[in-house]
């Protein structure tokens, strides 16, 4: 494996704790999480409905609800700046010019009045100098090919767009700064699966182009397996398996207990099952989470130990996993060279 | 820690939820109403307005209302005459007693007639849409282009002056404009699957209209019907001042304040008097629709 | 063979726009075995929503058929239709719109059988109901909780429990997972071939998702704007798709194996056309990279390439 320099790391995620505090509850939302974005890697942020996807996401923008998201412990590191200690000032420097944002629905995430030039002009006038109207208009007919767009379409307005030329406008608003980090939440999630295929063909091949790292929200292990490098699968608000595509993917390799169950949730089309394996039961109550592993009520394989105390972190390389079953460098099935 | 009961269906075992009990929406709106206390004393408030209304008579002789004192020109309060007298010497406090019948006839009447209506048109317009949908309602937008005042002058040229014809003269526009509010109201509701559902079931249109589509409608009709009767009791008020309304020595809220409003230089007390009463009414009715609503909305409940 | 309980023949649906008409469903022809699932699968704006309410009656249909039993259901009256509702049923995709927000599941599962008059006293009601929401998983202790105070995956199960109440022999799914967290989608669907077994039901189930439809059906119908360009058996339509939309549909599916990657670069371009006044001719031909001139004359027509193997495509010949 290769060492790790320091200036090799885009982004780091330190024991992060977030929660949604209001009058009458506590949403633990993010639970001590720890991630490592390297340059140019693409990392998937994989998990259910609820697991705290999203509000790491809005943590790393620092965009979190002012009143209700309360960042508890831990820190971010982006290119060596403090996220957490970084003025709101300075933050707004940082969005949509090196941390841009791709959002699920290309529906309402595009302001209807505008046109799509204007939408694009608008991040980079923020946070460049030009000269004329004629530069940002070659600068924005660049971003638009890059995405797919014909230039005679700029001066268009988002009705005018299907669903995938709209994601695909978000697209081009979200990297038309050249950003070091992009995040993707659900960004195919609303599009049809051809057109899904498309976009993630244009998402794969900008990442070589711009160079950029990516964090790709998604529940979808498909979606992760067609473009990203490394993965992370989080439960109520925790990683409970981080590693390397490979590492997570790989059948022969050890799993957490929760990424089998997923694995197993999903109809295989290449071999003909009479039923699926779903994990049983529900997502816990986030104001009201388990000791112990947070997994434990719905785990196939849960012990007495599972149910109080800290869990460990068993890790191999770059392979971690969150539970009891197993220990250091006991992560692969077979011998590891 | 909770959810030991994995011995159940193994699907549905985990959320800890607590067994809802069941019991009549009479009594849930009831819990809910008891538990916020503006609520409770906004009914109450209109409460002991009814039966102001109620028992006008035994509080007060009629009589009272509208015998004429010299001596009672616009006196100030005192013990005899808790409200004092208005300009031409009547008592003031048997004429804001006598005159709460015919203001909230007024009011209640034209918001009753009103709201039901334009219930009906709206949710009909909104669910059977196409061409009658169409029709009617560029039928209430004509409506609603013609004021209440010449409404009502054309109807009193028509049958006369009188009561009645004040609550239909009122009615009438507001009918138009809130039955579009309804109507896009329920075309919201008319979208959603569970109607569909419903259909698919074999339900009958006008159960789904009546069990399905008002029950989601309803927390809107309130607040419409609580705004509705605040205005309508004033727009009374307004109409009776030009002689649209009540016959002349009627006591009427809206008569006794414009008539104190022009001897406010001399006597201040007709006006802050009437205005206490008519502010009070109009918001204990705004307040208890809100919590009405609030009560009605099941999603809503078990938030404090 | 099994014989067939539902059959569509020549079913439209067209729409009046102010653009032109809009054809969601042109010319269907499919038909149903009892006991087992027809998957319709299609991408957003094909019609299929629209072709499953039309065989229900709920949008009226523009000309065609519809055989429930061999019984012709537009030529039913209002009262026939109201008996004929207890045999089919509807899941939908939406667990949130899906159920009125203003009754409590109790109320929701109970109110088929008060229309129908299945149950006399309200003692049976409550035992039915209770019957019902143990088959679909629900606890008892929700049967007076309102649908917001529940999560998508038991809300499912009450559009299930309502659906099954009628005891109806054949039930169409529109899209009934996909709203819902992988881990309670495939409870779900578990559900749903349990009941399958264990009453015999038919669906007609309806998805985007080519992975649950392949998991859950018997047999599949692919359709594109508006008709059905492709129909086999599961395994057959996966193992040997032939027409060129099917195939690049299988492509482009992400899955969720190491070895996937790289491997779909020849995606479809394009995006499906408009399907308001379509011009003669494959829908697909615009999009396919096979098309030539034949194909945008004339519609094709669905032939039997291979035993249950339906295709209409110019390429695989035509008459």
């Amino acid at each position: 494996m290769r060492e790790k320099s320091m200036n090799n790391e885009l982004l780091e995620i330190k024991n992060l704790e977030i929660q949604y505090v209001t009058d009458e509850e506590v949403v633990q939302a993010v639970n001590g999480i720890d991630l490592t974005l390297k340059r140019g890697e693409s990392l998937g942020l994989v998990g259910e409905t609820g697991a705290g996807k999203t509000t790491t996401a809005l943590a790393i923008l620092k965009l979190l609800p002012r009143y209700t998201g309360k960042i508890k412990n831990g820190s971010i590191i982006l290119d060596g700046m403090d996220i957490l200690k970084t003025s709101e000032e300075r933050m707004r420097k940082i969005r949509g010019n090196r941390v841009s944002m791709i959002f699920q629905d290309p529906m309402t995430s595009l302001n209807p009045v505008f046109s799509v030039r204007n939408q694009i002009a608008e991040v980079l006038k923020l946070h460049k100098e030009y000269e004329s109207g004629e530069a940002i208009n070659d600068e924005i007919a660049g971003i638009l090919e890059l995405v797919g767009i014909p230039r005679i379409r700029m001066h268009e307005y988002p009705f005018q767009f299907s669903g995938g030329m709209k994601q695909r406008v978000m697209i081009a608003i979200a990297i038309a700064c050249r950003p070091q980090l992009l995040i993707a939440d659900e960004p195919t999630t609303a599009l049809d699966v051809t057109i899904q295929a498309q976009v993630l063909n244009r998402i794969r091949n900008l990442k070589k182009e711009i160079n950029s790292s990516m964090l790709l929200i998604t529940h979808d292990l498909g979606v992760v397996a067609s473009i990203c490098d490394s993965v992370a699968i989080m439960y109520a608000g925790e990683i409970v398996e981080y590693g390397t595509l490979e590492d997570v993917f790989k059948p022969e390799n050890k799993h957490h207990p929760y990424t089998d169950g997923l694995f197993g949730s999903i109809p295989n089309l290449t071999v003909k099952s009479n039923r699926l394996n779903p994990i049983e039961g529900l997502m816990p109550d986030p104001t009201d989470l388990p000791e112990g592993c947070k997994f434990h009520p719905r785990c196939p394989k849960c012990t007495e130990r599972c149910r109080e105390g800290v869990i460990p972190e068993a890790k191999n390389g770059s392979h971690r996993i969150k539970c009891v079953l197993y220990r250091n460098g006991d992560l692969r099935g077979r011998n590891d060279v | 820690m909770k959810r030991t009961d994995s011995t159940r269906l193994p699907t549905t075992s985990d959320a800890g939820q607590k067994r809802r009990k069941k019991e009549t929406q009479l009594r849930q709106v009831w819990r809910h109403i008891r538990k916020h206390k503006l609520v409770m004393a906004a009914l109450c408030v209109i409460i002991a307005l009814l039966l102001m209304v109620a028992l006008a008579d035994f509080i007060v002789p009629y009589e009272m209302a509208v015998r004429q004192d010299p001596a009672l020109k616009l006196a100030s309060p005192s013990l005899e005459h808790p409200f004092g007298g208005d300009a031409l010497g009547r008592d003031l406090f048997a004429r804001i007693i006598h005159g709460s019948r015919v203001t909230f006839l007024l009011g209640f009447g034209a918001t009753i007639i009103a709201t039901t209506l334009a219930t009906f048109f709206g949710a009909s317009a909104a669910y059977i849409g196409g061409r009658y949908d169409n029709y009617l309602m560029r039928f209430m937008d004509m409506i609603i282009t013609i004021p209440a005042i010449l409404l009502a002058i054309a109807i009193a040229a028509g049958f006369g002056v009188g009561i009645p014809q004040l609550i239909i003269a009122i009615s009438i526009p507001q009918t138009a404009a809130v039955s579009r509010v309804i109507r896009s109201a329920v075309l919201n509701v008319v979208g959603q699957e569970f109607i569909e559902a419903a259909k698919a079931i074999g339900i009958g249109n006008l159960s789904i209209i009546f069990k399905h589509i008002i029950p989601n409608v309803i927390g809107l009709i309130l607040i419409q019907a609580t705004m509705e009767a605040a205005t309508n009791m004033l727009m009374g008020a307004a109409l009776g001042f030009l002689g649209l309304g009540a016959p002349i020595p009627t006591p009427e809220w809206g008569l006794i304040m414009k008539d104190g409003l022009q001897y406010l230089r001399y006597s201040y007390h007709t006006v802050l008097i009437t205005t206490f009463f008519l502010a009070v009414t109009a918001l204990s009715i705004n307040i208890f629709g809100d919590g009405l609503r609030d009560a009605l909305d099941p999603r809503l409940k078990g938030r404090a | 063979m099994s014989m067939i309980l539902l059959e569509c023949k020549n079913l439209k649906k067209y729409f009046d726009t102010p653009y032109g008409t809009l054809h969601a469903v042109d010319n269907v022809n499919l038909s149903v075995k009892k006991g087992k699932t027809l998957g319709i699968v299609g991408e957003s704006g094909c019609g299929k929503s629209t072709l499953g309410r039309t065989i229900l009656r709920l949008l009226p249909p523009t000309s065609g058929e519809v055989l429930f039993e061999g019984k012709n259901l537009f030529e039913m009256n209002e009262k026939q239709m109201h008996e004929m509702r207890k045999q089919m049923q509807i899941i939908f995709q939406d667990p949130y719109s899906s159920l009125n927000p203003r009754k409590t599941v109790y109320q929701t599962i109970s109110e088929p059988l008060r229309v129908h008059k299945i149950c006399r006293t309200s003692n049976e009601i409550d035992l039915r109901v209770r019957e019902l929401m143990e088959i679909v998983g629900l606890a008892e202790r929700f049967e007076n909780s309102y649908p917001h105070e529940m999560d998508g995956g038991r809300r499912q199960r009450i559009g299930i429990a309502r659906a099954l109440s009628l005891d109806p022999q054949f039930i169409i799914c529109d899209e009934p997972v996909s709203a819902l967290d992988v881990s309670i989608q495939a409870q779900i669907l578990n559900l749903m071939m349990d009941l399958q077994e264990t009453m015999n039901l038919t669906y007609l189930f309806i998805t985007h998702d080519l992975s649950v439809v392949k998991h859950i059906s018997t047999e599949i119908a692919v359709m594109y704007l508006g008709q059905i360009v492709e129909k086999a058996p599961s395994d057959e339509l996966f193992e040997k798709p032939l027409h060129p939309y099917t195939k690049a549909l299988l492509k482009a599916i992400p899955i969720p194996a190491l070895d996937y990657r790289d491997k779909h670069l020849d995606i479809l371009t394009g995006e499906v056309s408009s399907p308001i006044d379509p011009r003669p001719g494959c829908r697909f031909a615009p999009r396919c990279p096979n098309a030539f001139k034949a194909c945008t004359e004339a519609d094709p027509s669905l032939n039997e390439k291979s035993p249950q193997h339906f295709v209409a495509c110019y390429l695989y010949g035509n008459i």
